[in-house]
């Protein structure tokens, strides 16, 4: 529990504007069993648009989303979707009308972390210095580079495969 | 085969390119999308009016002028890999007659199915679902269409729901989205959506193909096999019985093909169905194209263009024009002008005004 406290303090610490928040990669973390591989940027978008609700090794996938207005959820989902949260709209109401919400949201990064430590396959995002000392059992799948190196010709998303 | 123009084909290379770089990455819609609910019990609906006024209401036997639409949807995990789906369809429509307004009234269960998810790739649906023909039907809520008007391509080649089996997944192909879905039918529908103006299947084995060739383009290929009733002629409302559409039901095969290329800026949607020719039935089917195209945030211009045969042993060629607001999906409005040569009940020539809303 001490790691989520720091994580929480530092997350505090990194909330301070929107300048901090374009500054810093943004990581996709998972609790995962070390028998799923690698992942890539493509498998987080199926697992986010719920395309993919399984991961490799058949396990559930249960993503976890930040608030709409969240500015990282933004930078993600342009990263991630190539569309922003709100041009994602039609895709979500299309899902609505078969009995699909989008992925549930929790209130804060800390929130995020403590989601995906607590359940088995959960997934979310957080800005990198969040990631240092994840809990046992969570770990960094990728990261999406900040605002000013996003092109994602010039940079490719680095790929974590532990 | 004589070469193009070299100024003419870099023009339209250019052009091409021009929208390949418009475009945006992927939120196609596949075959029959799975359920995920989250807790035993959501519900949801979404409610429609229309009103239509139409230009020679003189050469029809029975026009509407107004429907009140809504749609009840229930949906939830009944264990780990198990859902359910409910929409149950409620609309009160007045059409003008030669003798007067005459109301009707319809509750019909569009789709009531249970569905087991082995895997991305393997879900199994039984019950009554939605026909997975093209891509409209799947989308047919009006807060979700273009148009208030419904194009005959859609839904009278085949029968909007189908009571029986049916196996979806989606998945990817060398890193492109796509999802199929099959299915089984092998007795009557319970009710018609429309006893109307739609057709009824029994053994009919069929399904759809979809995958997105590119982020946003979208291809589907459709194809059935099925005993099928005749729709009624348009005006003629009786409801006809099951035995007697046994009797008329003929083996018909039938082939299909979608697109859909969507972008923040611009939509185009096309769909064809067609059964081919037997030794006692002649060929029918038909195709339209669809375009929308945004014009200030959140008004878009809308095109539509369709031809159809039969439709009263001729070919039916219907146009569409208006605009839609898409203010969110809590508030979709539609106003445009359909242009029909030959009008009819279920092509009338005339305006269209539809309020919708997503709850």
């Amino acid at each position: 529990m001490v790691p989520l406290v720091l994580l929480a303090v530092l997350a505090a610490a990194l909330g301070g504007g929107a300048s901090a928040q374009e500054d810093v990669p943004i990581c996709v973390v998972a609790n995962l069993p070390a028998s799923v591989g690698e992942v890539d940027l493509d498998l987080v978008r199926r697992l986010f648009l719920l395309r993919q609700r399984f991961w490799p090794d058949g396990s559930a996938a249960h993503p976890v989303n930040l608030p709409a207005s969240s500015g990282i959820r933004e930078r993600f989902s342009q990263a991630t979707f190539g569309e922003s949260v709100k041009e994602l709209v039609p895709y979500w109401n299309e899902r609505y009308f078969h009995g699909t919400r989008p992925p549930p949201t929790v209130a804060s990064e800390a929130a995020v972390l403590l989601f995906v430590e607590r359940t088995p396959g959960g997934v979310g995002y957080v800005r990198e210095p969040l990631t240092r000392g994840l809990p046992d059992g969570v770990r960094e799948l990728l990261c999406v580079p900040a605002e000013d190196q996003s092109d994602p010709s010039s940079v490719p998303p680095s790929v974590n495969t532990g | 085969m004589p070469h193009l123009p070299s100024t003419l084909a870099r023009t339209i290379g250019a052009a091409f390119a021009a929208l390949l770089v418009l475009v945006t990455p992927a939120r196609a819609q596949l075959p029959a999308p799975p359920v995920v609910g989250t807790g035993p019990v959501q519900i949801g609906g979404y409610g429609s009016v229309t009103i239509s006024r139409p230009e020679h209401p003189e050469e029809v036997e029975g026009v509407d002028v107004s429907e009140l639409a809504a749609a009840l949807l229930a949906w939830g995990r009944i264990a780990p890999r198990a859902s359910y789906f409910v929409e149950l369809d409620m609309a009160k429509r007045i059409s003008e007659t030669w003798t007067g307004r005459e109301t009707s009234e319809r509750l019909v269960p569009v789709r009531l199915y249970l569905e087991y998810t082995a895997s991305d790739l393997l879900r199994l649906r039984a019950g009554r679902f939605l026909t997975p023909i093209g891509q409209w039907n799947e989308r047919h809520a009006e807060p979700l269409t273009w148009t208030p008007t419904r194009p005959l391509t859609t839904y009278r080649p085949f029968a909007k729901s189908l009571n029986g089996l049916l196996v979806a997944g989606e998945g990817a192909i060398a890193g492109r989205d796509m999802g199929y879905a099959m299915f089984w039918a092998p007795s009557w529908n319970v009710r018609p959506v429309e006893e109307a103006e739609e057709s009824s299947f029994i053994n009919a084995v069929g399904g759809r193909f979809a995958i997105e060739v590119y982020p946003g383009l979208t291809l589907g290929v459709s194809a059935a096999r099925m005993r099928r009733s005749q729709p009624p002629d348009p005006g003629e409302t009786q409801e006809t019985e099951t035995e007697e559409r046994e009797e008329e039901s003929t083996h018909r095969a039938l082939l299909g093909g979608d697109l859909r290329w969507e972008t923040p800026r611009f939509e185009v949607t096309a769909e064809t169905a067609w059964l081919p020719r037997t030794e006692h039935q002649i060929d029918e089917g038909g195709a339209f194209v669809l375009a929308a195209v945004r014009v200030a945030g959140p008004v878009w211009g809308v095109a539509r263009a369709e031809l159809y045969r039969p439709v009263d042993d001729r070919t039916a060629r219907t146009a569409f024009a208006g605009l839609t607001l898409r203010a969110g999906p809590h508030l979709v409005v539609k106003l445009g002008r359909q242009f029909s040569k030959r009008p009819s009940t279920k092509i009338p020539d005339g305006w269209f005004l539809s309020f919708s809303s997503l709850f």
